[in-house]
């Protein structure tokens, strides 16, 4: 049996991990043929952190908060 | 070169390791935490199978998820965005799950796991279920289904797999979202009062007592397409609600209303305990609509099949994702399909799936698929000897307080019997004498299996041709309904004794994925494993496939003259089939079963 002694999580794999996934969203959007709806996700994401900065309430999913 | 399969977060969570190509290990998350279908990170399975390899999770060199969860993910939210804001309560609560866990599976792994994120692959979901079957089957050239309630998007896939110039998987057709065979069969299966993703087993077997007369209003909700394909037709459906309360008024006025979960079903496969005259018309409703949605079942997977062959052109075929455990569909196949050979996984559902991801993995890049061999034996193997210790100072007085509701009381200065053998054949000829009495006995041995089936090392057997055991088994052990017909093994060579068998395809009954016609004459030794159409599940057991349990029943067979035993699966109603040798201790305390044995040692309960 073959043993291979690197590949522990190294530091920062949360920003890695999480620029990797976005990456994979955007691909899968692309791949269903949504890849047209990511300016709309974009310009959303960009309300909602506007709203939830001025508003200093999270939203409990995406743009839905629980003022609303 | 090491890799781990997961499959998580849906149902059925579990893992796999393949070590230089061959599979080493395989179980559910279910046996480890007793949570039936647990979804749950597979921890406790991936621990078992890096113990199996003997190394830490950093160690291996790939880790591969069964699915593709960023295109699941455009799905969901696609699906919960459509009827919105009609499904904004589905909408928050798939969103808050996805969005804090399901999304971020690499990191989660990653993290889970301590290894790093490059090392984690993804493959697409029902890509995962035709590799096992595919790669499993041995075929060098195969046609491969795959149905299941749905994948990323595909909830039926056709592909043609060869190994011609390495490992390829051509994907010939798909059938997307919401178009779901096991989304509806799903659906029905809560409709007719059974919990959905568990009860299904139970919407087969309540098949049987009904008539298909509403088959034709079932085509009108599944709808055969020209080309062999199918369409789900959606106005029977409220997709914003689909968790909760899938069917639309149509629905209703076209089936009434539904079955409650404690509504009670009269139905019984033991001679002379039903009538039809004593169902009500409302209980005969169920058992109609129950059977015509498996008239239709098979006859949309008969077509899909049709279709499949015409288009790959091979004589064999592999079967892979949940709806591939309807053993009665598959029986129609392996009689009416034109392949001339099937194979179908030990577990062809989502925790067999993670063999699948595994294999495909690292068999992707080669072509020689000599180390590569699937069984269902693959689960964790359990020293006794403390537990043995533990009953020999064990008393007894206390075990009524704790016995399941439905057993009879143990009796009053109950003792318990304990026989450490040598070898392992010296306690045999004991069982059969046990069995031939009449005994419940509880049967574990070596590695549990992986799947839903008990093949001989988990099981409860009891004499296949005594009623009155098997309703004991029923009410004081298994709290069965007894519309449920139970299973049977015989040992191979023996099988043409009491099986009329068309085509004789020896994969689909080598782990209970079919059933079988019984002679006649053979039907009396038998009759407590027999459904009412004369059919039962067979496990046509091999020296080769499963050495103990065919030693077993080859004595039964000296014995009695049929080397056949009624097994079932070694749990309680709505647990998980036991993993380690304590939860079978548990059973035999909380049940009346009478004999347990723990691989080499026999305990009996005695006055």
């Amino acid at each position: 049996m073959t043993k291979t002694l690197s590949g522990a999580r190294p530091k920062g794999a949360l920003f890695t991990s999480a620029i990797s996934s976005s990456v994979m969203i955007i691909k899968a959007l692309f791949r269903t043929r949504f890849g047209m709806m990511l300016p709309l996700v974009l310009l959303l994401l960009l309300i909602s952190v506007l709203i939830a900065v001025t508003t200093l309430i999270a939203p409990i999913a995406p743009f839905i908060y629980p003022l609303f | 070169m090491n890799v781990l399969g997961i499959s998580a977060y849906y149902h059925d969570a579990g893992a796999a390791i393949v070590s230089d190509g061959k599979v080493v290990s395989a179980a559910a998350e279910e046996r480890f935490t007793r949570q039936k279908h647990d979804a749950n990170f597979p921890k406790f399975a991936i621990d078992f199978c890096l113990q199996t390899v003997g190394l830490e999770a950093r160690e291996l060199d790939r880790i591969v998820f069964y699915e593709e969860p960023h295109l699941k993910f455009i799905r969901v939210l696609t699906s919960a965005l459509a009827p919105f804001p009609f499904s904004s309560g589905a909408f928050v609560r798939s969103m808050k799950s996805w969005l804090s866990e399901k999304l971020w599976i690499q990191n989660d792994i990653s993290k889970r796991l301590d290894v790093h994120p490059n090392k984690i692959e993804f493959i697409p979901h029902h890509l995962s279920h035709a590799a096992q079957a595919f790669l499993g089957s041995g075929f060098s050239d195969a046609a491969i289904l795959t149905v299941d309630a749905v994948g990323e998007w595909s909830c039926t896939s056709l592909y043609h797999g060869s190994l011609d110039k390495g490992l390829k998987f051509e994907l010939l057709d798909e059938i997307s979202y919401p178009h779901s065979l096991g989304l509806l069969y799903a659906a029905f299966t809560g409709f007719l009062g059974f919990r959905p993703n568990d009860g299904e087993c139970s919407v087969m077997a309540l098949a049987t007592f009904g008539k298909p007369i509403y088959a034709e209003k079932i085509r009108q909700i599944i709808r055969s397409e020209p080309d062999g394909s199918y369409r789900i037709n959606q106005s029977y459906f409220k997709r914003d609600q689909f968790g909760t309360n899938p069917f639309s008024t149509k629905f209703f006025d076209t089936f009434g209303p539904p079955r409650g979960f404690k509504e009670s079903l009269p139905f019984s496969c033991f001679p002379g305990c039903w009538s039809p005259e004593s169902t009500s018309t409302n209980q005969q409703r169920f058992a109609d609509i129950a059977a015509s949605l498996q008239l239709v079942l098979e006859e949309t997977l008969l077509n899909l099949i049709s279709k499949l062959s015409r288009m790959t052109g091979s004589r064999n075929l592999c079967l892979a994702g949940g709806v591939a455990l309807n053993c009665v569909a598959n029986s129609r196949i392996v009689n009416e399909s034109p392949f001339e050979e099937i194979f179908i996984p030990p577990d062809p559902g989502d925790g067999g799936a993670a063999i699948g991801a595994a294999a495909y993995s690292y068999y992707s890049t080669r072509s020689d698929l000599s180390n590569f061999k699937l069984s269902p034996f693959l689960g964790k193997e359990y020293d006794v000897s403390d537990n043995v210790k533990l009953v020999q100072g064990l008393d007894t007085a206390g075990w009524n307080s704790h016995r399941m509701r439905e057993s009879l009381p143990h009796p009053e200065g109950m003792r318990l019997q304990t026989e450490l053998y040598e070898s392992f054949p010296e306690l045999i000829p004991g069982i059969v004498d046990d069995i031939r009495g009449g005994r419940i006995v509880g049967w574990f041995q070596g590695r549990f299996e992986n799947g839903p089936r008990a093949l001989g090392n988990r099981s409860i057997l009891i004499d296949p041709g005594n009623i009155e055991a098997a309703k004991r088994l029923s009410k004081t052990v298994k709290q069965r309904a007894s519309f449920r017909p139970y299973a049977f093994s015989i040992a191979e060579g023996s099988a043409d004794q009491v099986l009329t068998r068309r085509r004789k395809m020896a994969q689909t009954t080598k782990w209970m994925q079919s059933i079988e016609p019984i002679k006649e004459s053979a039907a009396p030794l038998v009759k407590a494993a027999i459904h009412i159409d004369g059919t039962t599940r067979v496990q046509i057991c091999s020296s080769d496939d499963n050495p103990k349990y065919h030693q077993l029943l080859s004595a039964y067979g000296q014995a009695t003259g049929l080397p056949a035993l009624l097994n079932t699966s070694f749990n309680e109603s709505g647990y998980p089939i036991i993993a380690s040798p304590a939860e079978a201790l548990i059973v035999f305390a909380r049940t009346n079963m009478d004999t347990l044995v723990l691989n080499n040692v026999v305990i009996r309960k005695s006055t």
